[in-house]
């Protein structure tokens, strides 16, 4: 009987676990998706002449 | 008090341009920065003393390099004073922002972040102007990949009476471990990036030297600069090790856990704490060494020999500095039924949960591989040095998928996403394309306010109340006073501030509201004339 009484609530942990698996999984994917989109615009970015801006940022010291 | 004291920050900018040079280019972006009304109001640089050293020495004035003699009129500088009560100024090469006296590490980051909208703003104004060719573009970041470097610094009020000793002592501790959690990333190792290689922070390798006064050469770990702008019962230390990091989170903690730390050295006797003790047990056996491996060290295990024979990881030595706050705060504050110190305030509360949260992260990420470091997206929100890693490490997996990460550096491609994250230019940069992945600790509509409103609870209200009221009739100002110009009567009025915890709008609002003139302000807060 206490059995009985447990597993419904066991099952239903089970499944609140699962979705919670599967929220995380579908949050760190469209996180990821999100993040590549992300990266697309930043490699535009990269491609005007990096040479020449990195070799150009030149500073003199501060404080 | 708490996490509460007065703090303010300054932050140095990289700037560039198609030609000219950088002193020209810095003179060009504060020049945007002046309206015509605010723009001949001077800096007051009587008070300023360079050369006063905290260990209770003074540099002989023929011995300090020119450089050091930030009290000596310049005559090309530039100042601004910003309606907030912060300050726009030329330094060396670079245009730099002071923010106003603020209370606490939240809002400190919230007029932080107001200072690149002021420093933004006036590089458009710049560029408009026609000024270098309209190419004025500036960074927020510490080095050029080249040798050089300039600043960020913060600067706290504490009690004088605690030792000196006892604040480098402990200071040094934080400074060289904090890194794990304050860094922003950086390619290159070395001052000239010699060795290729990924960093946690900008500024680790430009430091030489432990405790000492200067702050351009040979820079030290702890800066003696004694120069408190405050009540001769304290003292301000100024902090010149810090990242210029874009990310919120850094930044609260890099401010709240060092102002936790002085809290901890000023009531450490109330609490029964043999702090000599506790600070031996934490001594590094060579702080600067340490502090170039803990920055060079993404494994975040390495071993760091103390002065006493054994060894310490970076991320023990912060576990060990953060339970002698709760220690302190235990006995200072009494604890609740779950052992929790009662803290005093909401701060305090947050940046103690930040802190740990702070030690979580670094904990995962140390025993966390390639792949996991990549996806750790909630530790990358709150890591600024993670999450440019990751940006770097992806576009690396793009553009070489072959080559080892350290090697693949070379492509300056990669190199340009180091620089591109600290663009102040919100198209150009990497960092506002990823700003909202990050945890913010103050909304854009906060960080806009304080660009142009100053904190109610210090000296900086008044000081951004007249100059935004009545900006034709300052004739100098500095942290510390307020001098108009010559009154109907010919007399000029002079206000002294010592106290940055007083002339607040509870203080001075009434005489503001009452006044049709700066003078009758003055009168009405017993100014002296002469």
């Amino acid at each position: 009987m206490p059995q009985e009484q447990r597993s419904p609530s066991t099952q239903h942990d089970d499944t609140a676990a699962a979705e919670t698996r599967h929220k995380t999984t579908t949050r760190a994917d469209a996180g990821i998706d999100d993040l590549d989109a992300i990266l697309d615009d930043i490699e535009t970015v990269l491609e005007t002449n990096a040479e020449e801006y990195v070799s150009g940022f030149v500073q003199k010291g501060g404080e | 008090m708490s996490v509460k004291r007065v703090i303010g920050t300054e932050t140095e900018y990289a700037v560039t341009a198609a030609h000219g040079n950088p002193v020209q280019w810095s003179f060009d972006v504060i020049a945007g920065a002046a309206d015509g009304r605010a723009r001949r109001i001077r800096w007051d640089y009587r008070q300023e003393d360079p050369v006063n050293d905290m260990r209770g020495r003074r540099l002989e004035r023929a011995a300090a390099r020119p450089d050091m003699l930030t009290d000596e009129p310049q005559p090309h500088i530039t100042n601004v004073l910003a309606d907030n009560g912060g300050r726009l100024y030329v330094d060396h090469a670079h245009p730099e922002y002071s923010s106003p006296e603020t209370t606490d590490p939240f809002t400190a980051v919230v007029y932080d972040t107001a200072g690149d909208m002021l420093m933004r703003r006036a590089a458009a104004r710049a560029n408009a102007d026609g000024r270098a060719d309209g190419t004025l573009r500036l960074y927020r970041n510490n080095v050029d990949g080249k040798g050089a470097s300039w600043g960020a610094h913060e600067n706290y009020m504490m009690r004088r009476d605690v030792p000196f000793d006892d604040v480098a002592a402990m200071m040094t501790a934080h400074f060289v471990t904090r890194q794990q959690y304050t860094g922003s990333g950086r390619i290159g190792i070395g001052e000239r990036g010699e060795r290729p290689g990924f960093q946690l922070s900008q500024r680790a390798d430009y430091f030489h030297m432990n405790v000492a006064l200067q702050t351009t050469f040979d820079r030290p770990i702890v800066n003696t600069r004694d120069e408190p702008h405050a009540p001769a019962d304290m003292r301000r230390l100024h902090v010149i090790v810090g990242d210029a990091n874009r990310m919120d989170v850094p930044r609260v903690l890099k401010l709240g856990t060092t102002s936790m730390l002085l809290w901890t050295l000023e009531h450490a006797d109330d609490a029964g704490i043999d702090i000599d003790a506790r600070l031996g047990e934490l001594r590094l056996a060579d702080p600067v060494d340490a502090m170039h491996r803990v920055s060079h060290d993404l494994t975040l295990a390495e071993p760091l020999a103390l002065a006493e024979g054994s060894v310490m990881t970076a991320w023990q030595i912060q576990v060990m500095l953060n339970a002698l706050v709760y220690e302190t705060a235990a006995a200072v504050h009494g604890v609740d039924t779950r052992g929790e110190p009662i803290w005093p305030d909401r701060e305090t509360r947050s940046v103690m949960m930040m802190w740990k949260q702070a030690l979580v992260d670094i904990a995962t990420i140390r025993h966390a591989d390639v792949c996991e470091r990549l996806q750790a997206e909630g530790e990358a929100s709150r890591l600024e040095w993670l999450l440019k890693w990751q940006i770097i490490e992806r576009m690396r997996a793009r553009l070489h998928p072959d080559t080892p990460f350290d090697e693949a550096l070379h492509d300056p491609r990669l190199q340009m996403i180091d620089l591109k994250w600290a663009s102040l230019d919100d198209e150009g940069s990497i960092f506002a394309k990823l700003r909202a992945r990050t945890e913010r600790t103050a909304s854009d509509d906060e960080v806009a306010e304080a660009s142009h409103t100053p904190p109610e609870d210090t000296r900086a209200w008044l000081r951004g109340t007249l100059v935004t009221r009545w900006p034709g009739q300052i004739r100098a100002a500095s942290w510390t006073r307020i001098t108009t110009l010559d009154d109907p009567d010919g007399m000029q009025w002079t206000l002294d501030m010592a106290n940055p915890l007083a002339y607040t709008r509870e203080q001075c609002s009434a005489a503001v509201a009452a006044a049709d003139d700066i003078w009758d302000v003055m009168r009405a807060l017993g100014a002296h004339h002469d």
